[in-house]
């Protein structure tokens, strides 16, 4: 039984796993909240930054001059609060520039070792951004120091090989997906 | 210093002009799109274009804008604003030009004094980056397993971290309380010590040679 447990352990960690790619609405939804955290919330704070800013330039007082630079430190932490989560709803340069240099982005955020191997020509729209959230949603799971190797094949069935390994010397790992795209 | 903004926000973009102003700067224009701004530098030049990143045209209109102002009227500085530090945008304004050229967070730029001293150096030639993004990349480079940056004393990763926000050798020794001197050695020790090419004295070379190996040794550890 115990040899049994151990098999099935063994397999169970070298055998692919199958990642669940999110769906083109999903995708859609996540990429407008993003744009509404950036352009909302993010965009009125750090304009309050400014306005803190300026107050802090016409102020005299020492006591009031340290509480507005304190304001200030609290407005610069809420948004590194915001950053993270925008980056997590929806990668930033994945929005901007496109899958390549967005999974780099999330690599190097995540501090993972990344060795990406996408298709020559470049992917469309529904398939870069469901890929892109695919792979960077599996970065958020791993440990700092991890080395990640991502193969991406296909246009409208998109294959997404992605094999990494924690620090530490643990056995590699390897996860596949597949997405029908528009 | 005269200066023109083209952000999409409007918030923003009107504490940025007051907050200019009470810096004792001139606004020249503000306006709400990268196009507008260019149609608006073409027949008024400014010493310096501030632009947000994210805004139209197009989905990082700021750095095409950015291009287009480089090619347009080179001796205008450029400042570019973010909500994100992201190396790729870096690496993107660090295409554009290697001087009179910065990047920053936009809550950063938030006082009088920090927003008129991007502006000076952008101004006196100097490459500006945003100094979490600076240290981010001397972080994550010193963290990797047999890096060469691991190797950097304390002080020589300080002076690193300065260096790759761009700052001149009189900059980091008035931050470190250390001579200009000692600078110049710590930088030759770090240039030896990190096997980097290019000469140590030409500041924008310099400040290219230690973002680029930053960035390689960040993204994939293959870097060196």
């Amino acid at each position: 039984m115990r040899r049994l447990v151990r098999w099935l352990h063994h397999w169970g960690t070298s055998l692919p796993g199958l990642l669940r790619p999110p769906d083109r609405t999903t995708a859609f939804l996540r990429y407008g909240l993003e744009r509404t955290l950036h352009d909302g919330a993010a965009a009125e704070t750090s304009a309050l930054a400014l306005e803190l800013g300026m107050i802090s330039s016409a102020v005299a007082d020492r006591d009031v001059e340290k509480r507005l630079a304190d304001a200030q430190r609290r407005v610069t932490d809420i948004l590194e609060d915001l950053r993270k989560v925008g980056s997590m709803i929806y990668p930033p340069v994945l929005a901007t520039t496109g899958l390549g240099p967005g999974l780099h982005a999330v690599a190097e955020g995540r501090g993972l070792r990344l060795r990406l191997d996408l298709p020559s020509t470049e992917l469309g729209a529904e398939a870069r951004s469901r890929t892109g959230l695919l792979v960077a949603d599996h970065f958020q799971t791993l440990r700092p120091g991890s080395v990640v190797r991502v193969r991406v094949r296909g246009r409208r069935l998109v294959r997404v090989r992605i094999t990494d390994q924690q620090p530490g010397g643990a056995m590699p790992r390897e996860r596949r997906a597949v997405l029908r795209c528009a | 210093m005269r200066v023109a903004i083209a952000e999409d926000g409007a918030l923003f973009r009107e504490g940025l002009v007051l907050l200019l102003e009470a810096a004792g700067h001139e606004v020249a224009g503000c306006f709400a799109d990268g196009d507008a701004l260019i149609a608006a530098v073409a027949t008024d030049p400014v010493d310096v274009a501030i632009l947000d990143i994210r805004m139209p045209p197009g989905p990082d209109g700021g750095l095409t804008t950015a291009e287009r102002v480089r090619a347009l009227r080179p001796d205008t500085g450029i400042l570019l604003l973010s909500h994100y530090a992201e190396t790729h945008y870096l690496t993107r304004v660090l295409e554009i030009g290697a001087e009179r050229i910065g990047y920053r967070l936009k809550e950063r730029i938030a006082g009088v004094r920090v927003l008129g001293d991007t502006l000076d150096r952008i101004s006196a030639g100097e490459i500006v980056i945003e100094p979490a993004l600076a240290q981010r990349l001397v972080r994550g480079g010193a963290s990797q397993d047999g890096s060469p940056l691991a190797s950097l004393s304390e002080r020589e990763t300080d002076v690193l971290r300065l260096m790759a926000e761009g700052r001149a050798n009189n900059a980091i020794a008035g931050e470190l309380f250390i001579s200009a001197k000692a600078v110049e050695k710590h930088i030759a020790a770090i240039f030896t010590k990190l096997g980097l090419p290019g000469d140590a004295t030409v500041h924008h070379r310099r400040v290219l040679a230690v973002l680029a190996y930053l960035q390689a040794r960040r993204i994939d550890g293959s870097g060196g």
